[in-house]
Parts: structure tokens; sequence; C-alpha cells
């Protein structure tokens, strides 16, 4: 089976972010691999070592996101494309969605898989578009895939409200994975040093015949029209005093204040 | 690769590879090394499993060539690996150390062909657990004085001795590690040998209990009676263990030093966290100045012994000896510093910093052995003052 799996480099939240001007200051930060995009490459790589095939991780995005590239890479995608070029800056979900489009027109995949939504912006959007533009059979939000399933058809496993929801799908097909699709391997050391030979191209625009205008800012669908930084968290109360009187305080804030109970 | 700029010259990642690895050991260590860190140093238990895991992510042949199984990687890489692993756990740290340095890399070098067919890949693995024996109960430091002997008799060398203190040389009350580097006299000169757990006449002293600290690495007294030696498992040529010592001495100060960082790194991230939450007198702790001068002093110092350690790792080359200077530098510099940062992470904490559950306590007892093991500080200051005289416009 052939999959593509699309990767984003998002700001490791895990550092303090700061906000300036409706900007994020994007200086000091440090750049990961999108968690759900794991999630994805892991479900890809499983495929693959059961039913043979080749992944191929896709990234679109300056320079230091040819890092996510070499990470899925060193985990084991057997291939990187990187689209480097400055007019994807600025990009909307539907905007990567067509650079990705053009990406997976150029080859032939029977599976495309990404994370369920960006660690950074957490639209969840982009492979909902990529589906739509590929006209291909989607399942959002996979929990569990089954690996025997007979040859182009794939059964998935997705979380709806409260139920799980079994599908079996068509292929060729684009599925989002949720985090708890699996527990994504480590880059072994090997991995890592492989992952420097491994074939990397990159492409701009031109290359995918597609025109500036249709993506970045220009041809993005939605404008962000800042960012804030979330407010500070609210400072704790404690009760003292025996049980008793302290229990009917509690359930008096619960009910008047967080309201828990309506 | 993304070419950097030399502007962009990050010397604690210098290349892709190394964030990589870095980003790879740290995951690694969230995952599987945290939560069981304590556990093992309370029970004075070495984590068998956990070892093994070293070998499949290929921690354990970081500096071995790809053709022969391992990762290729440079002095910075083992530099990398020994903090983020050290900033956990510093038992397997130093249990990590022992196998893949003192022991792996040493024997890589050394060795020839069949010797790296028949044992490479079961060390590689983690099937097999790996130390060097140098020290004896009689002497550390002054390895002239090493009593142990071989004498050869036919196909075999016959072994005698007792080895002190040997990271590794245990797995549990019972069982010897497998297989080791031993250092032993062959008339005036000193010979290296592979002795593993299959030959006759090698035995488990005892664990040594009840160390200060890294107790969840094993060390043990290992005993060689009569133990026969088949002469293939000479490594080099007799007489050669001086310099099998010096191509590995600088590699093994330069991880040790790392250890160091790892400690420091991980006591100044618990002080700085627990000063911003902990209040006192209506206020922050680090509102006040002492608390201050703990965390301030930390910080330049662990940023000085970094800066030191990932320069001269950068600067090291595997295959050639050359920077005996700077690790000892490296390893006498980080060594005090890791344990005055854990004191003052202690000092911090307060009564929270002595007991366990913070961990402070646990990497300052472990800091300690830093300035004793793989040389004494005193053996650095000697060997600085001692290359220094040889060589008084050190400077460049
Ligand atoms: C946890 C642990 C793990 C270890 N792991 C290993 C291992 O895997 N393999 C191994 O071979 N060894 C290992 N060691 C041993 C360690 O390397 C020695 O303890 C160390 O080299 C010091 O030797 P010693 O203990 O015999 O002390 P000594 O050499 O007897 O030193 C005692 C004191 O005298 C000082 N001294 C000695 N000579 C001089 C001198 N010329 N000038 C000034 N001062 C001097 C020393 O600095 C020290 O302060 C380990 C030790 C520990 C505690």
């Amino acid at each position: 089976m052939n999959i593509l799996v699309p990767v984003k480099s998002v700001v490791d939240v895990e550092l303090n972010i700061r906000v300036k001007d409706s900007h994020i200051v994007e200086d000091g930060l440090n750049y990961i691999l999108s968690k759900w995009d794991e999630n994805a490459l892991e479900a890809a790589l499983q495929l693959k070592e059961a039913g043979g095939g080749e992944v191929t991780a896709v990234t679109v995005g300056p320079a230091r996101s040819g890092e996510a590239l070499r990470k899925a890479m060193a985990m084991g995608a057997d291939k990187g494309i990187h689209i480097n070029d400055p007019a994807t800056e600025g990009s909307d979900s539907w905007g990567y969605a067509r650079v990705l489009e053009a990406v997976a027109r150029k080859g032939s995949y029977d599976l495309i898989i990404t994370g369920r939504q960006s660690q950074d912006t957490d639209m969840g959007s982009t492979g909902a578009f990529l589906a739509a533009l590929l006209d291909l059979p989607l399942v959002v939000n996979v929990i569990h895939m089954e690996r025997q399933s007979e040859a182009g058809r794939l059964e998935v496993h997705r979380k709806g409200d409260g139920d799980t929801e079994v599908i079996e799908l068509a292929l060729p097909a684009l599925i989002t994975a949720n985090d708890s699709l699996n527990e994504p391997r480590l880059a072994s050391l090997k991995g890592i040093m492989a992952a420097k030979k491994k074939p990397l191209e990159t492409l701009t625009l031109a290359d995918l015949s597609l025109d500036a205008s249709q993506v970045g800012a220009q041809g993005a669908a939605i404008e962000i029209m800042g960012f804030e930084a979330p407010p500070g968290r609210a400072a704790g109360k404690k009760f003292e005093g025996e049980p008793e009187e302290v229990t009917a305080q509690v359930v008096g804030l619960l009910a008047s204040e967080a309201k828990i109970f309506t | 690769m993304q070419q950097q700029a030399p502007s962009g010259y990050d010397l604690f990642q210098p290349t892709e590879e190394a964030a990589l690895l870095r980003q790879t050991v740290r995951q690694f260590v969230e995952r599987e090394v945290e939560p069981q860190a304590a556990r093992h140093e309370r029970e004075e238990r070495f984590n068998r499993e956990l070892f093994r895991r070293l070998g499949e992510l290929g921690l354990l042949g970081i500096t071995v060539p790809e053709d022969w199984g391992g990762a290729g990687m440079d002095a910075v890489a083992a530099v990398i690996a020994h903090e983020e692993i050290t900033a956990s756990d510093p038992g397997l740290g130093l249990s990590y150390l022992a196998h893949s340095m003192l022991f792996v890399n040493n024997f890589f070098h050394n060795s020839n062909q069949t010797q790296r067919e028949k044992y490479l890949e079961k060390v590689l693995s983690g099937e097999w657990v790996a130390g060097m024996c140098m020290s004896e109960p009689e002497g550390g430091t002054d390895i002239q004085a090493m009593r142990s002997t071989a004498v050869k008799s036919g196909g075999n060398y016959i072994l005698n001795g007792r080895k002190m203190w040997v990271t590794n040389g245990c797995l549990d009350d019972h069982n010897p590690g497998d297989v080791f580097l031993v250092y032993a006299r062959t008339g005036a000169k000193i010979s290296t040998f592979v002795v593993d757990r299959t030959m006759e006449g090698f035995s488990l002293g005892q664990k040594i209990r009840d160390k200060a600290g890294m107790r969840s690495s094993p060390t043990a007294e290992l005993v060689f009676s009569d133990c026969r030696v088949p002469a293939e498992n000479l490594l080099g040529a007799e007489g050669e263990s001086l310099i099998h010592m010096m191509r590995n001495l600088e590699l093994e100060r330069l991880t040790l030093a790392a250890m160091a960082l790892g400690i420091a790194r991980r006591c100044l991230d618990e002080m700085n966290r627990y000063a911003g939450q902990r209040t006192a007198f209506g206020q922050p702790i680090n509102q006040f100045g002492q608390i201050q001068r703990h965390i301030g002093e930390s910080y330049a110092e662990f940023s000085a012994g970094r800066c030191l350690v990932y320069d001269v790792a950068r600067r090291l080359r595997l295959e050639q000896p050359g920077m005996r200077l700077e690790t000892d530098a490296a390893k006498l510099y980080t060594a005090t510093m890791a344990k005055n940062v854990a004191d003052r992470a202690i000092q911090v904490l307060g009564g929270y910093g002595y007991v366990g559950e913070y961990s402070v306590e646990r990497l300052w007892r472990a800091a300690k052995l830093l300035e004793i093991g793989g040389g004494t500080m005193e053996a650095h200051q000697k060997n600085i003052t001692r290359d220094l005289s040889r060589n008084p416009r050190f400077f460049r």
C-alpha cells in the first residue's frame, strides 16, 4: 500500500509562547513534529510493515520544517517531499489542502493519513478539505484500524459522540488519526542516521503548477486578526473549618458560582 | 540536510541528527526512564529490561560505525545521550556509560575482526551487559600498583586477581554481568583481556551495597581465580593496555562530564520551578535575594560547564587521542559544579528538597560520585598540571 502522510512542523507548546502586538514572538521558539501527525505516521508504518508498500511524508513550510520531515523519515517514512515556497506562508487550512492536493495528484497513493488536527492551530480541517479536493472517502478521528481487511478495503473505527463507529472504506481514501490510535514509536539512532540518506525532494509551487494567488495569505478564506495570550488562572479558594461547614460551603458555591448542577 | 548559516551554529545541537537525537532520547526518558527512576534507586535494583530498550533504540552502540551495527555517531552525540538520560536517572546513566563507553567503545577500537564477530552483536543489542575492570581493592588511582596477573599457558591466559567497584559487575545479588574488559599484569606491563561469564574461574565476589547514590547502577567486586581466558581474547598485543586506556579515557571523561551536566540541568529546573511557586512571607521565594543567588550562580556555572563540555566534544575525534587536557578540565569542573548546583537545589526546596519525592537529593547523592569515579578530582588536577607544565603555551 502506498501511503501519503502530510506532517506539520509546529511550535513546541511546552515552551513559553509570547504574544506581542497580536503576533506570536518567533524568537527562541522550538519547532517539533505535530503530535497527531506522529500517530498518523505510526499508523502508516504499521500498515506498511503488515502489507508492504511505501510511506511518503510531505510537509509545507519554510526551511526549518525540513526537520519535521527528517524526523518522520527517522521514524521510518521511506521518503520525504518538502514544499518550500515563501508564497505558502500565511496559508490557512484551505491553502495547505490545495498544495497537498497537488502533491497527492503527482503520485499514486492508496491511502492518505493526516492527524485529526495540528497542534498549533487546532483547526482540524486540512484533512477534510484535502479529501474533498481529491474527492476521496473520508473518516475523521480514527481510533482503531483493522489490519486484516481485504485488498482495496480498510476497516476503521472512529470515535463519534459516545459511540464507536465501525466503517469499511474502499481505497483510495483519507483518514485522520486520533491520538489514541496508537503509541508512536521513537526514532532509533539507526533511523536517525538512515534518514540522512533517504530521498528528500524539495519542490516549489511552480513544480506543482500552482499559482501563488491560490495559497498563502492571498488565497486564504479566513484571516487571522490576531493572537492573545490566554488570561492567567484566577487564584484558587481555600476552605477552612469543620468538615460539615466546609462541605456545605463548597456545595453552595458549586451550585451558585460554578453552576455545575444546572 | 539544511545548511546552517555560521551565525546559526548551535553548540549543543550542531547538526540535524544531534537535534533529532536529543528529541528522541528526551522522549524516551519521559516515557520510560523517569517513571521508574526513583523506585529502582530506592530498591537498589538494576532495571535489566530498560537496559535492553537502550539496545533496541541503538544507544548502546552509539559510537560504533554503522558497518558494525552501531549508530556511527560522534562524541557530541555521546554527550547528548548521557546528559539526557542522567537528568532523570543518574544510575542508569552510569550503567549506560560503563557499557557503551568503558566497554563497547574501547573494545571496538582495539579489537580484531574475530573478537568483534564474537561479542559485538550481543553487547549492542543489550542481550549482554558489559563493563570494565581496572580498579582493585588495594588501588584505583595508582594503576601501576595493579596486582591482577595473567600468565600464558598453552592456548590460554590464567588470570588471577580481584577487581573492585565494577559498574555492571552484577545484574542482581547472585549473577555477575556478562562480559568485561579486564586489565591485568603480564610481566612488567599491563594487558587487556575480554572475559565473559562462561569462562571458568570467573565469579561474582560481592554486590557492593549501600552506595551513597547511583543505586540503580549495580556495582560489584569480581573475582578471577585461575580463570582460563582463551589467548584469542587478548585485546591487541601484550602490554598494550596503556594505549587502549589513552584512546578511550578522553571519551570516558567527557561523557562523565555530560552526566554532570544532566544532573545540574535537572536540579536547576527543579529549583527554578519550585522557587516560582513556593511562597513565604507573602511572596514567591524567588523574590528573595538569597534564593536568587542560588539560582543565578547555578545557571551561570551550569552554562559555563555546558559550553566547555560541548566545545570539547565538538573537537574530540573518536579515533585519535589529543584532548587529554581538555577532557580532564571538563570533568574536573563539571563534577563539582553539579554537586554544588544539586546542593543549592536542596537548599531552595528546603525540607522538601531533603526527601526523595522531589528528586534533588537523589541527584545530589549521585553528583558526588563524579568527583571520584573515572578519575578523582585530585587525579585530574595532577594530569592538568603535568600537561600544562609540558606545554606552557596551552592557549591558542
Ligand atoms: C560507584 C562507582 C563505580 C565505579 N565504577 C568503576 C568501574 O566500572 N571500573 C573501574 O575500574 N573502577 C570503577 N570505580 C572505581 C573508581 O574509578 C575509583 O574509586 C577511583 O579511581 C579512585 O580509586 P580508589 O577508590 O582506589 O581511591 P584511591 O586511589 O586510593 O584514592 C584515595 C584518595 O587519594 C587520592 N590520591 C591518590 N593518588 C593521589 C596522588 N598521586 N595525588 C593526590 N591524591 C591522590 C585520591 O584522589 C583520593 O582522594 C567506581 C567507583 C565507584 C564508587
